[in-house]
């Protein structure tokens, strides 16, 4: 999503993620300094986002299965645009981000759907499936 | 409610039988577009509610995953990415 985003809304045509393209030079996604791969890890969530709100929380735990993430070089650029990062590890690194002028456009580091539960579906997921339920697409 | 799920699903991969899973938990179901397959903007439009785009890159089709990225930001239907 962060490559898509860059190339169509920022206007870079030429922007790659590093594990498909690690020579590129123009790069979005980059590895972390440490793989966050089989591991679980506290995000702190923006209150009044989009992610905030679901969670309802201040932080949550998740679990994590990558080794890349956005660039700290393209994080101003994406931010000044309306990508806002909404959910950050305790360095402040970006976990989530998300598009406010869209119904529902949320990327994350982490994969939420292993918390998910019959009884308590996780809260992006339900969000995510709320929204879909009121979508008006663009026909 | 049809959720498009663009990705290669891997039946071993936890967090594709966890994403099948959580949309069930939520009272939606799933239906995978594997990458190299992805259908026109027309038809995701018409077919799906929302697009999950799954984990596990590198994808068989980078080119057909962005493009349903593309298709669901300008067409605005819920995108969800892990």
């Amino acid at each position: 999503m962060l490559v898509e985003y860059a190339r169509n809304v920022l206007g870079v045509e030429d922007v790659e993620h590093a594990e498909t393209s690690p020579d590129a030079d123009d790069l979005v996604v980059t590895p972390l300094s440490c793989s966050l791969w089989g591991q679980e890890h506290p995000v702190v969530l923006v209150r009044g986002s989009r992610a905030g709100d679901l969670y309802g929380a201040e932080s949550a735990v998740e679990d994590y299965f990558c080794s890349y993430g956005l660039s700290p070089e393209y994080r101003p650029r994406l931010e000044e645009s309306g990508l806002r990062v909404t959910g950050l590890d305790e360095d402040g690194e970006p976990r989530i981000v998300e598009l406010e002028s869209h119904p529902f456009f949320v990327a994350t580091l982490f994969c939420f759907q292993t918390r998910s539960r019959p009884e308590e579906p996780h809260p992006l997921v339900a969000g995510f499936v709320d929204a879909a339920r009121q979508a008006k697409v663009v026909t | 409610m049809l959720i498009g799920v663009v990705g290669d699903r891997n039946p071993a991969n936890e967090t594709h039988t966890t994403l099948d899973a959580s949309l069930a938990h939520a009272g939606a179901e799933g239906e995978w577009i594997p990458t190299d397959a992805v259908p026109s903007a027309e038809e995701l439009v018409a077919s799906y509610a929302g697009i999950w785009v799954a984990p596990a890159s590198p994808y068989r089709s980078m080119e057909g995953a962005l493009s349903a990225i593309t298709t669901a930001r300008e067409r605005r239907i819920p995108l969800v990415g892990t």
